[in-house]
Order: structure tokens, then sequence, then C-alpha cells
């Protein structure tokens, strides 16, 4: 734009040189990332897209282009659609409780106590640990007769629980399992919204005798709905991509219950080697994440209330 | 030493046009302050001299080389920043040594002459205290003290006093005039406030959309206005502008007639068209008795040393005059008003001013 | 600070209770994986239960040091994250400076383009990665491990940032002092955003120990295992495993320098988990 008016300038007024605003080697300082940007993620995702047209053998090195082969086989896969059901349903699972016990925590330690900086430490320091660690932790929990969850029902006369072997109940289990792992997130962005909105307000509240329910309904929620619509995205995003759990729980398994789109693409392109079918479910899965993005590029950049 | 030429210089922010065809000469070693309120494109002609900002046209020259090719460092400037941009994680010696140490100044020179602008500016005591540590006329001085040990030929300084308390800037003036008479280099310094201007500058240009309303000595700029933006930009309380019913020639001057009253002036008629306005300096309206004007008093600000009487004349129109400080005038007096015909102005439809002749007016 | 003289109302009283006992349930399962990991392993075979009651013993430990592959899946994840952070906080610095202060023509269009990037995620790309891989026969190498983790632009678009809101009269002063513009980086405007480089710091090495899926898939062979991969590698028998004693010794070890990470640096961790998850 600027630049255009400013080099047709510089030409036509050669004599005087003008001052320069930039020179090549400053290029330098974009030039790595550059590189690495584009041979590490833009290269890939365009390879995805055209390899999501070919059939491909990973050992031979061959590639035939197939046209929509693969979509249409994609498509009329039962696995595949109980994958995306799987899918939707854990974050169905996941999302709201992630919300909303979220929130509740932030409010109850939303205060300068010891205490309640301690809760806090605790609720967030499963985040720190991976996805292996977390797995162990909870598989040992559920598991059939020696695990935690058994010690804890025998009290109680309740006898041979087996969820993660259970095709109703292994998604919720692991739904469970990511709560426990991720819920420090959720908790610090609503104590960071939390601890935005001013204290003069809860006095005015205070002096208009509204109760503890109104001054929540009324005025700690819409101070923050822009933060609850964050979060929830945030999490739908981050749920959609359900991977290491359940290929460390389950492993999509029993009878493809818990089996997720990633969980799809990994066994399609890693298990089967069927990489151009694999390619053809993460560009379904690329879609959906593009459009969840973009909402959420759209509420962290207004400003307003919804 | 080395004096600044500025010629024909634009620049423009895309569409926007912040300097519109500007010529400037600023002599080896003199002191120029450009005045105008916030906005009218104080600080991009500031940053254009010292190569901050590309100019859009037009040439600069500092001493006889033309420098606006030339990146910041070349171009033997100095710059004082509003807000000091001082380096925050360095010392203030370091802060000081920075532009010595860049162009590969042997450390005992360096440290001369940080020890010596030190000096100057009493900074002695502060020299390894970080920016963090000091107090807003101690990083100030810092600011000026990093300009210093340069030794450069020209001082730009950007509203360098804004920051400051008012007790604070009026000292700060008188050092800054101080260091001006004591290395004799040649200073431009920005400033939208008119006292700063009247009472540092050799020289003033008062600046007004991009373009300059006037250049002259201080005394010129506030007796003489070349324009009604200038008269009523320099001087407090501001200089009352009257609206002139009739008006006709009488001996040297413009005899007005206005409200009903008749006043007398020096300003000749000759080139006056347009709507005409009547400007005069409140210190120019003073009690008299016998006084051609009646005007009944509104508000009375005690000075002082003197006192500011706000009035309103038969017609509704405002006229603020001065008295002595130990006026007897009260709020609701009806007093009557006398005008100094030698200071009076005539600024005509287009805004330009008009004065009484200048053998009349200098005595 | 009147409420201290007011009664809590009873609403919030009972929140406050369900949270704390929400607490205790959180941290049910890691003391007693510690409390496994403390047990003979064939004590826990006859009875689950005997982890409440002494004696505890050190030997799942010290199998640990002798049996397991921990030591090298150790070294390898140090290896590998080390080096990313270091690489990641480098290139990001260079990176967002050159977009924060650099004007050459087209920057913020590029920018734009390198931002549109955080959208993507890691599972789209990751088939094609290893093919790519594949062909420059690279798998099971370190370069493999570290390589597509310095792509994201999470580091870049948080430096950028960060150098953007630092003013740019320091920068001018010190064009005005003739500094050259790697100096200025390097000398001015760097050490201002050390603040910055910590977050992404921990962010970058947090998120590269705990990776899973890229070296899952690029490293095969156990002895370029990381934790991670070591660790899920060695717990696909956990249901049949009569070490689970010995299993919980593995989590415990692998999470702890985690856990204590976040205990010293926890307003950093908090930090910059919340701003790569806000963006
Ligand atoms: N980098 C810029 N881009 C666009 N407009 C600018 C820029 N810098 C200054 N301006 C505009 O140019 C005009 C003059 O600005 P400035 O020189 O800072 O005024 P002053 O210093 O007299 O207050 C203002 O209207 C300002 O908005
Ligand atoms: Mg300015």
């Amino acid at each position: 734009m600027t630049d255009m008016t400013s080099t047709a300038a510089g030409m036509t007024a050669a004599a005087t040189p003008r001052l320069k605003s930039w020179s090549w080697t400053e290029l330098l300082f974009v030039a790595p990332y550059l590189l690495l940007y584009v041979v590490f993620l833009v290269y890939p995702l365009g390879l995805g897209f055209i390899m999501s047209f070919q059939y491909f053998d990973l050992f031979a090195g061959q590639a035939e282009f197939i046209g929509l082969e693969n979509y249409q086989q994609l498509f009329s896969d039962r696995i595949f659609q109980g994958a995306v059901v799987n899918t939707f349903k854990f974050v169905i699972f996941t999302v709201p409780t992630f919300v909303a016990l979220g929130l509740l925590i932030a409010l109850a330690l939303n205060r300068q106590t010891w205490w309640a900086a301690t809760l806090r430490t605790l609720f967030f320091a499963s985040n720190v640990l991976s996805v292996t660690i977390v797995t162990l932790i909870w598989r040992a929990v559920y598991l059939p007769q020696k695990g935690l969850l058994q010690n804890f029902l025998d009290v109680f006369g309740i006898q041979n629980i087996a969820l993660l072997q259970d095709p109703n109940w292994a998604l919720q289990a692991i739904a469970v399992t990511t709560i426990w792992w991720g819920i420090g997130l959720p908790m610090v962005l609503f104590l960071a919204a939390l601890q935005q909105i001013p204290g003069e307000i809860y006095e005015a509240a205070e002096l208009d005798n509204a109760s503890p329910w109104q001054t929540l309904w009324h005025i700690t929620i819409p101070s923050i709905w822009r933060t609850v619509v964050l979060v929830t995205i945030i999490q739908i995003i981050a749920q959609f991509q359900v991977f290491g759990q359940i290929n460390l729980m389950t492993a999509g398994g029993p009878n493809n219950s818990t089996r997720s789109m990633v969980q799809f693409v990994y066994e399609a392109g890693f298990r089967q080697w069927t990489a151009g079918f694999a390619s053809a479910a993460a560009q379904v899965l690329f879609v959906i994440m593009i459009v969840a993005a973009g909402l959420q590029f759209w509420v962290s950049r207004r400003k307003q209330e919804f | 030493m080395s004096g600044i030429e500025l010629t024909s210089i634009n620049k423009a922010f895309g569409a926007y046009e912040a300097i519109a065809n500007l010529s400037l000469s600023v002599s080896p070693g003199e002191f120029v302050v450009f005045l105008g309120p916030s906005g009218c494109g104080k600080t991009t002609l500031l940053r254009m001299i010292a190569g901050l900002e590309p100019v859009s046209a037009g040439e600069i020259s500092i001493g006889d080389r033309r420098v606006e090719h030339l990146p910041p460092g070349q171009r033997g400037v100095a710059m004082v920043f509003q807000n000091y941009a001082l380096y925050p994680h360095k010392s203030v010696a370091e802060n000081m040594g920075f532009g010595l140490r860049n162009i590969g100044v042997d450390k005992a020179t360096v440290a001369a002459k940080i020890q010596e602008a030190a000096r100057i500016l009493q900074l002695e005591a502060l020299l390894d205290r970080k920016p963090g540590q000091l107090s807003g006329g101690q990083r100030q001085r810092v600011a000026i003290g990093r300009a210093i040990v340069k030794s450069p030929e020209v001082f730009l300084f950007d509203e360098p006093l804004s920051n400051l308390d008012a007790m604070l800037r009026a000292r700060t003036r008188v050092e800054i005039a101080r260091l001006h008479k004591r290395l004799g280099a040649t200073m431009i310094f920005v400033t939208h406030d008119q006292i700063e201007a009247m009472t540092m500058a050799e020289k003033i240009v008062v600046m007004s959309n991009g373009k300059i309303e006037q250049i002259g000595a201080p005394m010129e700029i506030y007796r003489r206005p070349s324009t009604r933006f200038v008269a009523s930009f320099v001087g407090v309380p501001a200089m009352n502008f009257l609206e002139i019913g009739e008006l006709r020639s009488e001996g040297d001057g413009a005899r007005i007639t206005l409200g009903g009253h008749d006043i007398r002036t020096a300003v000749p008629t000759a080139d006056l068209s347009g709507a005409l306005t009547l400007g005069v300096r409140p210190e120019a309206v003073r009690i008299n008795p016998q006084g051609s004007i009646e005007a009944k008093v509104d508000v009375v600000e005690r000075l002082g040393e003197k006192t500011v009487l706000h009035t309103q004349l038969a017609d509704g129109q405002q006229l603020i005059a001065e008295d002595v400080g130990e006026s007897r005038v009260r709020f609701g007096d009806v007093v009557r008003l006398e005008i100094d015909p030698l200071r009076t102005h005539i600024f005509d439809g287009k805004g330009v001013g008009h004065h009484p002749a200048r053998s009349q007016a200098d005595d | 600070m009147a409420s201290k003289t007011i009664a809590r109302p009873m609403s919030e009283q009972i929140l406050v209770a369900s949270v704390v006992i929400l607490a205790i349930a959180w941290m049910v399962p890691l003391v007693w994986i510690v409390g496994l990991s403390f047990k003979n392993s064939l004590e826990l075979v006859v009875d689950p239960n005997a982890v409440f009651r002494f004696p505890y013993t050190l030997e799942n430990y010290a199998d640990l040091m002798v049996t397991s592959n921990l030591g090298v899946w150790l070294r390898n994840t140090l290896i590998v994250t080390v080096t990313q952070t270091v690489l990641v906080v480098a290139i990001s610095c260079l990176a967002g400076y050159g977009f924060a202060r650099i004007d050459f023509p087209g920057r913020n269009l590029v920018f734009i383009l390198v931002l549109m990037g955080l959208a993507i995620p890691q599972h789209a790309v990751i088939v094609p990665l290893h093919k790519m891989f594949n062909d420059w026969q690279m798998h099971n190498t370190f370069q493999a491990l570290i390589l597509p983790g310095l792509a994201g632009p999470f580091g870049v678009f948080l430096m950028t940032a960060y150098f953007r809101a630092i003013p740019l009269e320091i920068e001018e002063a010190a064009k005005l002092d003739n500094a050259s513009r790697f100096r200025i980086f390097w000398e001015i405007t760097l050490p201002l955003a050390v603040p910055a480089m910590a977050t992404l710091a921990i962010f970058t090495f947090l998120h590269s120990w705990n990776d899973y899926l890229w070296p899952l898939i690029s490293a095969t062979r156990p002895e370029m295992y990381t934790l991670t991969v070591g660790l899920a590698a060695t717990q696909t028998n956990i249901d049949q495993s009569e070490g689970l004693g010995y299993l919980m010794a593995q989590a415990v070890f692998a999470g702890l320098p985690m856990l204590i990470l976040y205990i010293f640096f926890q307003k950093y961790v908090v930090r910059a988990v919340a701003g790569a998850a806000i963006r």
C-alpha cells in the first residue's frame, strides 16, 4: 500500500536517497521462524490436503490419485461415523462440566487466604502432568477388583465394577479423568475474570439489599460472561481433539465405543498405514477446528459483552 | 554549532497531511521554540529533523550537510523525549554512556564525559541508580545528560517539562536556558505552553494544523501577532476579540464604533477588508472614569500583583480588563474602561493581523 | 473489609464446603498412587487394601533405577525439551521483534498468515509430517523429535505482542545513540522482554515435556522413547500386571519434576498456560 508509493517515489527521485525504514539484513529476524513455519506447518498442511486425494503406500513410497474416493469411503465408514458421534458426546460430557465446575471452584476460591491459595495450587497441579501419567493414575483408579474406585465401592457393597471395559461407561470414565486433569485451566481463567470485577459493584449491590443469588446472577455472571463463552470455546476446541487419554485407557474400545476422531486418524494413519484415508479424516477434523478457532477469535476480539 | 534549514517539507500519514510545505531556517546557536496546540505537528516536525520519521517531500540540512536520507545516529542531533525514554535496565551512567560506546569512544573519555555531564546536572550521586529509582525531575536531568555527553550540534527537546510539577517546571526552564548559554549549541524546543515559549525562546515558531503561523522573537509574537490564531494562542488571559460595527479613518488610525461606544485605535485603515475584529489584550484595557466604554463586572479574579476583571458590554460582548492588585472593583459594579490605542489590533476577514505602525508601537 | 464483621451467608458456606470436599476427592488418587508406589507389588496382588497398612518399601524405586529404561527416557526427554525450549524462545524473540519493529513491506500480511497458524491443530498435520520425516529417513532421531515443535506460532504471537507494548521511544533514543538494529534488539529491547521470555519458556517446556502424539509416532525404537512414550509403552498391560507398585513408582518418578517445577514457578506456570489458552 504505502510501500508501493514509497518505492515509486524512490525511483523517480533517484538522485536523493531516502531515509530507510528497513534493510534486507533485518529480515534475518523473521527468516528463521518463517522457514520453520513454512516447512513444518504450511507445507504439511498442503501436503495433507493433497494426500487426502491419493491412495498412499508409505512403505513402497507410492502414491496414486484417486479423487474423492477417500472421502466417499470415509463418510460411509461406520466406525468414522461412530467416532464423530463419540467425539461430540465427549465434548458434551466434558465442556459443560468444565465450565460449571470451574466457575464454582473459582467462586469459592476467589479470596486472599492461605487455604484458598493452597486449594488453587492443588486444583491446577494435575494440569502439569503428562497424559501418560494421568492415565496411569486413572487406569489404576478404575482397575477392576484392585482399583481405588472398586475399593471405595466395596464399602457400599457394590461389586465388579469395570468402567473402562463397559461400552456404556468407558467414555464417561475417560471424561471424568479428563476433568480431573484439566479443571485448573477454566478455574484460573474464571479467577482472572472475577478479579477484574470492581469491588464497588458488590458494595453497591449490598446497599441495594441484593441476596447472594441475585448478586451472582445479576452482577457476577454478566460481568464475566465473555470469559464463560471463551472458556466454553477453548474447551470445545481442546476436547474435540481428545486423543491421548483414549489411546492409553481404552485404545478406542470396547467395541469402538470410545473411538474419537483424532484416535481414528491415528489408527488409520499409523496402525492400518492408510495415509491417504487418514489424511481425509484429518481434513474433516481440520475444517471443524478452523470454524471453532474462528469463533474463538471472534469472541476474544469482541470487547463488548454479549 | 550548526544551523538548520528546512525547505518545503511535506509529511503525510496515509491520506492525512500532517505537515504541509513548511520551510524554516534556524541560525547556529539559536534557541528556537516550536509552539502550537496539541496535534499541530510539532512532534512530527522534530522527529523528521531527528531522522526518526522520513519526510514525504522536501529537504533538511544541518550545518552544510543534507541529512534527510541519513539515519538518526548520523545527523549530529540529540533528542530529549517527552517521557524521557531512558533505558530502564541501565544505570544512569550507562544510560549516558551508551551513545558514546556505540561510536567507539574509549572508556576513559566516556567516563570523563559522564562525570562532566553529571556535574553540570548535579547527578553525581545518582550515577549507579536505575531510572526506576529516580524522581521525575532526576529522570528528566538524566535524559538531558544523555544528550549532553554526545556534544551534539543540535539539541531537540519534545515537551520535556510536561511531566514535571509546576515548581520543578519553572526551575528546569531556567536550567535549560542556562545550559543553552553554557553550551552555545543550537536548540529546538517543542511545547504547547506559551509561557515556556515566551520565557525561553530567542525565536518562536507558532504552528497550527501543520503550518507555520508566525516566526518571530517572543515580544514580536506577543505585540504583533500575524494572525488571529497567534493572537489568541499567546498571552494569558487571552486577548479580547470584539466584533467591529462601524469603522472610519481618523488621523493615523481607525476609529471604531462598537456597541454604541467609540474606540480609538492606532491601526491604519489602508488594507482592511472583510468582517473585522478588534483585538486588545486585557492589560491594555484599564479602568478610567473618563473612559469611553461602560461595562458591567461579571467576575473579579485577584492574582495579587494585578486583578483581572471579566466584564460585559451593553451589547453582550465580553471584555476582559486589568486593574491594579489593590483594585476596589467588586462583582456587579459598572465601570468605565479605556483602551490604549497603541496596543490595539485589527484582524481582517482572513484572520490576518493589522497593527499600529512600528515607530509608534515600539516606544 | 466490612464483611469480616458480618456473618458470611449460608449459601457461601455451602459452596466453600463443597469445594473443600471436592479438593479432597481431587487429591485422593494422587495420594493413593504414591502409597502404591511404596508397596511391595506381590502384597498388592494378594490384597489391594494392603496399601493402607505397613510395611512400606522403597524397593519399587530401587527397581526403577536398575531395571527400567527410565534413565534413558529421562535423558531423551531432557534433550528434546531443553533444546526445544531454548530454540523456541530464541526464534520467537527474533521473529517477534521483527514483526513488532521492522517495517518491511507486507509485514502485516505475513504476520496475519502466521497467526492463522494458531488455528492449525497438530493432529491435522501429523500424517504428512510423518511422511516427510519418513522420506528424509529421520525418524528415531532427536532432530525429528525437536523440529516440528519449533513451528508453532504461539511464541511469535506472544513475543510480538510483548515487544509492541514496549514504548517505541526507548528504541528511538537508542537509534539517536547510534546503536545498530541488532544492538538495539540485544541490549535495549530484549532485556525488557524477560518476563515474556520466562512465560514462553515455561509454556514450551511444559508442552514439550508432556507431548505425546508426535514422539509416539516418530520415536518407535525404545532407546529413542521420551518419558511419555516410554511410560505409555509400559502401561499397556496394566490390567494383567502384577507390578502395580512398580508402575506407580514410574508415574511418581516421571511426574515429580513437573510438579516441583510447578510449585516453584507457580505464578509463571499458571500465566503461561492461561496465556496460551486465551491467545
Ligand atoms: N505515526 C502516525 N500515523 C498517523 N498519524 C500521525 C502519526 N503521528 C502523528 N500523526 C498525526 O499527525 C498530527 C500531528 O501529530 P504530532 O506531530 O504528534 O502533534 P503535536 O506534537 O503537535 O501534538 C496529529 O493529528 C497526529 O494524529
Ligand atoms: Mg507532541
